[in-house]
């Protein structure tokens, strides 16, 4: 069968959500082909066909049209047959080469794309895509609930790649359109002799996590050196379960890092005070100075020495996430990352007053 | 950091240490601490492993400081390779380590008057050298442990394997991480023979009682350290791109593009390159239990280390880099990587340069020894290298003596030393820097792309044939100075693009030593390195003869772009005129 019949392959669907989307990410790097409009430029390619804004158009770096780096996203044209890889920012001498309209795109231009077509022949087609690095994550869950076709040699080695959890973790798996039974993946036998395959996940969004983490403020007390009582203002991290169910085998992980010195994972200070498990609106907290800093060897060794004052006006930035398992599901789940930045200062030099302020930041 | 610990290994005797202040040698870090010493001091004509010959071991300007990534360390000497001048240098903890012991280098001189191997202990308290003869052949794995079952694990260490003590012209000299770990290399050039040769096998380096180095200027330097790491971690490739993939994110894109050589060097495309890419091996690490998001030394931001577990979730090595997958990879047409783990691994055990042995198993392979895709027998030939058998010294002398010993053409190396990752057909400004670099052919020594900020050597139009060169003498130039701080060279990704994050290199640097080093500076810095460098290696009988690519190149059309190396002589000619 000719690849471009795409209604005659099997069309396969998984309707997953939430990280197991990032399995299918892989497939990506080998390429993927979608039916599109053609004879348009690259750059109304990634806006209309892709769905790319400008911010990930602007991620997109590197483009690779028919093997050659291409400088000029609006001159170089799609066609029927194209083959696009796309990539963000690459390190090293070469990595920078490879960027469009970079300083040194001079190193290639032996093998810069350069169109040929005076005239755009509007039209429909085929498009093998490839998408590499950080931009899977940005471009795979649209490609994928767009629909892609795949050789079914790709699918059956990503298939048996997967495991046990992976399949239960799907909702359903259909076959041109009738549901498999749980667990289950199409005969492996049967996909060889088909050639491709049309893949597509029936639901690409975030599933609501269970947990919400959270970084708060609350008004404290220190012991300083020379015995007083100073007000301190706490950083409490708090997991809150947010669903109808207990949460269990709750994981949490942690990042600290204090400006200038390095980020270390601060995750075995949660094993001090253990919460496997938290009810339905329950909730677990840690004081961020009197379990995690501690945990961060360069910041820990600096307030055995000196006290609370080694850690203030410094900048810290707390990354904190945590693997769960919603009770009675045998899938573990994993929160969105959560970044904030802290700091803490004196703000009443007279009475020593220590205060704190908090800045979400933003991925 | 005020004083050069030397080591004479031919003392009458036995080996004696000295110090001296650093005399001429004042300001000089990195390569340029090196490359001067190097330069100055060792006779061109000299023999690699002769007494006349010296091994420079050199921490950066800001190592043993707190600012970010100041943790690389230099490696200087004359090559065994390429019979000229050479620097490798590394990660790992020796660097800040050395740095706080007050050592601005260590010379190793002379030549021991028998057998015996030595091992060099270096605290608080001085220098320490005894004979160790159960050292003898241990791989640098065993090796290390042994010392931290001797001295405990606050140690750091610099090391040969078996490689080393055999002489052999692609032994690295090897570093230890934070976790006490053998990972880090000076890979090119055979700097390990050289160390060989000099009879020590390790270097164990305890700071434990010396304080961090502290700046002239603390409230600057602190300044200048924060816009530094925050320009570091906003950086496409530093804050993401390099922390979630490291280097070989790198192999996916050389390949479609066609620079990615393949079955030595014969096609720039390899069908199994996404079994071995970057994205395919963080999430091989992930699902394993290893961690792709790592350092390799205290005071890292970037993070673009790893450890690679096998299947069973055990340690296997570090994190493979790109130019290592690619050598033992798609060079030499294997797609397992397990196995081409395994051969990191047995590199830095044995203490062989990844670049030189891929390229070397790849020409074997091209001579028939075994077939393109046989991870097992490539596994095979490091093994008779660590062994030292007659196939095996052929192979540890690298891929030009290979070559020569099997009748080969295809040989891909400039002064000896074999052509890293990326085809200069495709990528031919890469081409001139392999051909012009005092090194041999190295992707490193035009790495530091600070063109744009620097403008070193005034505009250049690109887009001229001979832009190509400009752009490279400016690159290499860049390098050197880069290499002359101590820094990471990874950190050219973000000086590239921000300024101000260059600026703020310059400021961690004044505030530091009280001096007031711009952009010109940095340029001079980089010129008489290269000069010192290119000296050095005319006295030892190069010509512009060497300053080439092979000749193949030139005519072997290059899928699937069909390219061949355009870039004149009489062009490559100039890139050191300045």
């Amino acid at each position: 069968m000719d690849i471009k019949n795409i209604e005659l392959w099997p069309r396969i669907t998984f309707d997953v959500d939430g990280p197991l989307v990032s399995h299918f990410f892989l497939l990506l790097q080998q390429g993927v082909t979608i039916r599109s409009r053609t004879g348009c430029s690259v750059a109304a390619f990634l806006r209309e066909e892709i769905g790319a804004d400008s911010e990930t158009i602007e991620k997109i770096q590197s483009v690779i049209l028919d093997g050659s780096p291409v400088d000029d996203l609006e001159s170089a044209v799609i066609k029927d047959g194209s083959v696009l890889a796309l990539s963000a920012a690459m390190p090293g001498l070469v990595g920078a080469t490879l960027r469009r309209g970079g300083t040194y795109s001079s190193f290639r231009n032996a093998i810069t794309y350069h169109e040929t077509q005076e005239e755009c022949i509007k039209g429909e087609g085929l498009v093998h895509i490839k998408v590499f690095n950080l931009l899977m994550a940005e471009l795979g869950p649209g490609l994928l609930q767009r629909g892609v076709v795949i050789s079914s040699e790709d699918f059956i080695r990503f298939a048996t790649g997967q495991s046990q959890d992976f399949r239960q973790g799907c909702r359903r798996i259909t076959l041109d359109g009738k549901p498999l039974a749980s667990g289950e993946l199409p005969d492996s036998a049967w996909l060889s002799g088909k050639g491709h395959i049309f893949l597509s996940l029936s639901s690409t969004g975030e599933r609501k996590s269970c947990l919400d983490i959270s970084l708060q403020s609350a008004a404290s007390h220190i012991r300083a050196s020379d015995g007083r009582e100073i007000p301190f203002t706490k950083a409490v991290l708090t997991i809150r379960n947010m669903c109808d169910s207990e949460v269990v085998d709750i994981l949490p992980h942690a990042t600290l890092g204090q400006e200038g010195g390095t980020v270390q994972d601060v995750s075995s200070s949660f094993s001090q005070s253990a919460h496997s498990s938290i009810p339905p609106g329950g909730a677990a907290d840690w004081d961020v100075y009197d379990l995690l800093i501690p945990a961060h060897s360069g910041t820990a060794s600096k307030i055995h020495m000196f006290g609370y004052r080694a850690a203030l006006n410094w900048r810290f930035e707390l990354a904190a996430w945590a693997e769960y398992r919603p009770s009675g599901s045998s899938i573990t789940a994993q929160t969105p990352v959560s970044r904030w930045a802290l700091r803490w200062s004196v703000e009443n030099p007279a009475t020593a007053d220590v205060g704190l302020t908090i800045e979400d930041l933003k991925d | 950091m005020d004083k050069i610990l030397r080591i004479d290994m031919g003392a009458d005797g036995g080996p004696k240490a000295s110090t001296a202040p650093l005399g001429q040698y004042a300001g000089f870090g990195g390569r340029a601490m090196t490359s001067a010493i190097v330069s100055k001091e060792v006779p061109p004509l000299s023999h690699p492993m002769g007494a006349e010959n010296k091994l420079v071991i050199a921490p950066g300007l800001l190592s043993g400081t707190a600012s970010a990534m100041s943790g690389r360390i230099s490696v200087g000497g004359k090559s065994p390779l390429t019979g000229g001048i050479k620097e490798a240098n590394s990660g790992g903890q020796p660097s800040q380590v050395l740095a706080r012991l007050g050592y601005a280098a260590i010379v190793l001189e002379g030549k021991p008057k028998n057998n015996d191997l030595y091992k060099v202990f270096i605290n608080k308290d001085g220098v320490k050298i005894s004979v160790d003869n159960s050292l003898k052949m241990l791989p640098n794995y065993d090796l290390i442990a042994k010392m931290k079952a001797e001295y405990g694990d606050k140690i750091s260490c610099i090391s040969i394997g078996p490689a080393g003590e055999m002489k052999m012209a692609s032994a690295t000299v090897a570093f230890t991480d934070m976790e006490l770990r053998p990972t880090r290399h000076a890979g090119r050039g055979g700097l390990g023979a050289v160390m060989g040769s000099k009879g020590v096998k390790v270097i164990v380096l305890d700071d434990t009682g010396m304080p961090m180095r502290s700046p002239k200027d603390p409230e600057k330097f602190k300044d200048a350290n924060k816009r530094f790491v925050d320009g570091l971690k906003s950086h496409a490739v530093t804050g993401q791109g390099l922390p979630a993939y490291g280097t070989n994110v790198l192999t996916n894109i050389l390949n479609e593009v066609g620079g990615y050589p393949t079955y030595n060097f014969k096609q720039g495309r390899f069908d199994g390159a996404a079994k071995i890419s970057g994205e395919t091996q963080a999430e091989t690490e992930k699902t394993r239990g290893a961690n792709p998001t790592h350092g390799c030394h205290r005071g890292c931001v970037i993070q673009c280390s790893g450890t690679y577990n096998d299947k069973d979730g055990h340690f296997l090595t570090k994190q493979p880099e790109y130019e290592t997958v690619w050598a033992h990879g798609g060079n030499c047409g294997i797609s397992d990587l397990d196995k081409i783990a395994m051969m990191d691994f047995l590199d830095d055990n044995y203490g062989i340069d990844t670049i030189e042995m891929g390229a070397t198993i790849a020409v074997a392979m091209e001579a028939g020894i075994a077939k393109f895709g046989d991870a097992d027998a490539a596994v095979q030939m490091i093994h008779e290298v660590g062994k030292g058998t007659h196939l095996g010294r052929i192979l540890g002398s690298g891929a030009a003596v290979t070559g020569k010993a099997y009748g080969v053409e295809r040989v891909p190396v400039v002064k000896g030393q074999a052509m890293p990752a990326y085809d200069p057909r495709a990528v031919q400004g890469i081409g001139v820097t392999y051909a012009t670099s005092p090194m041999g052919a190295d992707h490193t020594a035009g790495y530091a792309v600070a063109q744009n900020v620097l403008k070193v050597g005034g505009d250049v139009n690109a887009l001229k044939p001979e832009g190509q060169v400009e752009l490279s003498r400016n690159l290499q130039i860049a390098t050197a100075a880069i290499d002359s701080t101590g820094m990471c060279l990874f950190i050219a990704f973000a000086v590239l693009d921000q300024p101000d994050t260059f600026q703020a290199l310059l400021d961690l640097l004044n505030s530091f030593y009280g001096m007031n080093l711009t952009g010109d500076g940095v340029t001079d810095l980089g010129k008489k390195v290269l000069s010192l460098e290119r000296d050095f290696n005319a006295k030892a009988g190069f010509t512009a003869a060497q300053d080439r690519l092979p000749e193949y190149f030139k005519s072997e059309k290059f899928a699937p772009h069909n390219v061949t190396f355009g870039v004149k002589d009489e062009d490559l000619d100039k890139v050191f005129n300045w």
